[in-house]
């Protein structure tokens, strides 16, 4: 008799193979005939037993103890405790420093010994607070503003893929620490003169920081290795500057030279033999810009009247009643007055493009040179914040308004999911809900107001503007969604956030988008809006009927 | 994710196991050890995915195995098809009578697990995961990457190298 093999007794026994399998079913038939085989078969499986109780045996010697089962430290879990850990020390340190040091000491030395019944002084210690306090404070709140939204995405993260994996968490890692590394204290590099009469940086002076300051009268003849942020009445500007010069002044004269751009307002601004490396940045009742004075940059110009005679590298940007023009210009001439004079002894490099109320405005001296065209561009356009129903820049901006709202809907509600649960109540709760909207609509920015004249609040009433902003801009998004689900609720449908979304961002895209009524459509809608945020924030959403009833 | 506190009842009930396992299949009590707790700490995390009703050493032994044979493979050490080229097959599927008296019945069990211990990890991890593990050939061709014959292969030759070892006290009575 020819007996299987070994291997196939062993697959039989060990029942490897199905029960229609060729080898099992020609063992099963040998073993049906074979009696030395079945007691072969009967051996084998006793042998299985015992290797396996062998092993089993070895229970006995794993340790007596397993101890605690210790959770696995998940990258997510470390990440997020090294970011805790690192925020609340640096909160710490913060609080210590910005608010107690900073904030408490310097309010009472200040309110002690400089008050000043003088809105001037008023003006004037604000802008010197902000610019010695304020800055790095706010530079503070943003920074806390930036990891509590780093840690509200992961959240987000973490509801949109159940679990967060390795990249966000070394997203946020790189974020957080990034944004740490930015709180670092900033380098105070700055040096601070505040008098109430006169400030002179004399001609032998060099001041290596970037330099603010507030007095009646400020003279800078020396130079000044940074930037140079000056608010006073009367301000002139003889030496150098290597960085860029911002002043708000009644009187700003400028002879000397500014490596970087010169920002400037006030009454009445001069440049005398002055060169400026940057742009020019110009607004105030009159600008007179002499002969000698070489801008390498642009010049941008706002005010009743403008003298340029001396030479701009690039474009010459002006609005203003009049405008004269006898030096040179580099590029183009861009302008919108009643009445523009191209001088003899000018000279544009490019075109001329203008609007004014006549064509013949503009007058070009016969000795003038002008290389490029001249182009009338018609009268200047009113500034009309109207509603175009059908202009194509108004359906453009329709439609990009429309597409940015549905992003940042859409990841809104998916983000916050309770935003997509607000209801707008009927009856009193609609009017309760517009009563709470039009209040955060008109409260809040007084008293954003009323706490940026306080000492500490000028970030923090940064922040509630902010928010403000914020809320301002979603509150349409969120009554549209809640439009769109009221919409599908009555046709007994559940449709996807987004799609309600959608639906509800077209009807008030429309709705806002009417001639005539489109305006208050929109005031109403943000109102509303603002009350569901509010009613949101405030954990007192508004009783109504479930929408699926 | 499991909850903690219940998680800790099956983590002191079935940690000794999951280490027996570990230990066979691994060639260290110190890697046993580790692949323990990661196997416990993949359970921990992937709790969700547990079917109630189905045995919870069921589960957890595949979560087991499937590390262990991970880190062999990571340490270079799982190379069942070396050494067990088709001629060996061949020549153990001609035929050949059976030697019940040759069979491992009544052993003394921990001579046969030093056996278990010391036989290679081609044969001992596809062993352990038969007899210990109770997987099915297609699971273990399924782990290992190899077809269910080979698995078969592999246990038999892991069964005749028990005997081989055995030998002599099979043979004479116990020779230590």
């Amino acid at each position: 008799m020819n007996h299987p093999t070994e291997l196939a007794l062993m697959l039989c026994a060990e029942e490897a193979f199905a029960a229609d399998h060729p080898t099992q079913v020609r063992v099963a038939e040998h073993l049906a005939i074979c009696a030395s085989c079945r007691e072969a078969v009967t051996a084998l499986s006793l042998e299985r037993q015992a290797i396996a109780e062998a092993m089993a045996l070895d229970y006995q010697h794993s340790p007596n103890s397993a101890g605690s089962f210790q959770q696995p430290a998940r990258l997510r879990d470390v990440t997020l405790a090294s970011v805790t850990a690192a925020l609340v020390t640096w909160l710490v340190q913060w609080s210590w420093k910005s608010l107690f040091e900073d904030a408490v000491f310097s309010g009472v030395i200040w309110a002690a010994s400089t008050w000043t019944p003088s809105l001037y002084s008023v003006s004037n210690e604000l802008f010197l607070v902000f610019q010695e306090k304020g800055a790095d404070m706010l530079t503070d709140y943003l920074a806390i503003l930036v990891v509590c939204l780093a840690l509200a995405a992961l959240v987000g993260l973490r509801s949109i893929w159940r679990k967060p994996g390795i990249l966000p968490a070394i997203i946020l890692t790189l974020g957080t620490a990034t944004t740490l590394v930015g709180l670092a204290p900033a380098g105070h590099a700055l040096e601070l003169i505040q008098e109430n009469q006169a400030v002179t940086i004399s001609a032998d002076q060099t001041v290596d920081d970037t330099l603010v300051i507030t007095a009646r009268d400020v003279a800078v003849h020396g130079n000044v290795n940074g930037n140079l942020l000056i608010a006073g009445e009367d301000v002139e500007i003889t030496g150098n500057v290597s960085g860029s010069l911002i002043t708000f002044a009644d009187d700003v004269q400028v002879s000397g030279n500014v490596d970087g751009m010169i920002v400037a307002a006030g009454d009445s601004l001069e440049l005398t033999s002055a060169a400026i490396l940057g742009d020019l940045w110009l607004a105030g009742d009159s600008i007179d810009i002499d002969a000698a004075t070489k801008i390498d940059g642009n010049l941008t110009s706002a005010s009743s009247s403008l003298e340029f005679s001396g030479r701009v590298g690039k474009d010459l940007v002006a609005l203003a009643e009049r405008i004269y023009v006898s030096g040179n210009v580099g590029q183009n001439v861009q302008a919108a007055s009643k009445l523009i004079e191209i001088a003899d002894g000018a000279s544009v490099a490019g075109n001329i493009t203008y609007h004014a109320e006549e064509e013949d405005a503009l007058a070009v001296g016969a000795n003038s040179s002008v290389q490029g065209g001249v182009d009338y561009q018609g009268r200047p356009r009113d500034l009309d914040w109207g509603i175009h129903f059908g202009g194509s820049d108004v359906v453009l901006w329709s439609l990009v308004w429309f597409l940015a709202a549905f992003i940042v809907g859409w990841l809104s509600l998916t983000l916050f999911p309770s935003l997509g649960e607000l209801q707008l109540g009927a009856g009193k709760e609609a009017l309760k809900t517009a009563g709470i909207g039009f209040l955060v609509l008109v409260s809040v920015p007084v008293m954003a107001l009323i706490v940026a004249i306080t000492l500490v609040g000028l970030p923090l009433s940064f922040i509630v503007m902010a928010s403000w902003l914020v809320a301002w801009y979603l509150a349409k998004i969120i009554l549209a969604h809640v439009v769109g689900r009221t919409i599908f609720a009555s046709r007994h449908r559940d449709p996807s956030p987004a799609l309600s979304l959608l639906v509800g961002l077209i009807l008030i895209t429309a709705a806002v988008s009417l001639p005539l009524i489109g305006g208050a459509l929109n005031l109403a809608a943000t109102i509303v809006g603002l009350g569901l945020l509010a009613q949101l924030w405030l954990q007192q959403p508004t009783e109504s009927p479930a929408l699926s009833n | 994710m499991a909850d903690t506190a219940a998680f800790e009842i099956l983590y002191q009930e079935y940690y000794p196991r999951v280490f027996a396992l570990c230990r066979f299949l691994l060639p260290s009590q110190h890697s046993a050890e580790d692949a323990a707790q990661e196997t416990f700490a993949r359970a921990y995390r992937s709790f969700a995915q547990y079917t109630p009703g189905r045995p919870f050493w069921q589960w957890i032994s595949a979560i087991a195995h499937r590390h262990c044979v991970d880190q062999l493979r990571e340490r270079h050490r799982w190379r069942p098809l070396e050494g067990d080229a088709q001629e060996v097959i061949d020549r153990l599927q001609a035929p050949e009578p059976v030697n019940i008296d040759a069979l491992i019945i009544r052993e003394d069990q921990q001579r046969l697990r030093r056996a278990i211990d010391q036989l290679p990890e081609k044969y001992r991890v596809p062993l352990v995961l038969a007899y210990l593990g109770n997987l099915s050939y297609d699971q273990i061709a399924q782990l290992l990457e190899i077809t269910p014959n080979h698995v078969g292969v592999l246990l038999l030759r892991a069964r005749q190298q028990l005997r081989d070892h055995l030998k002599p006290m099979t043979a004479g009575g116990p020779v230590e």
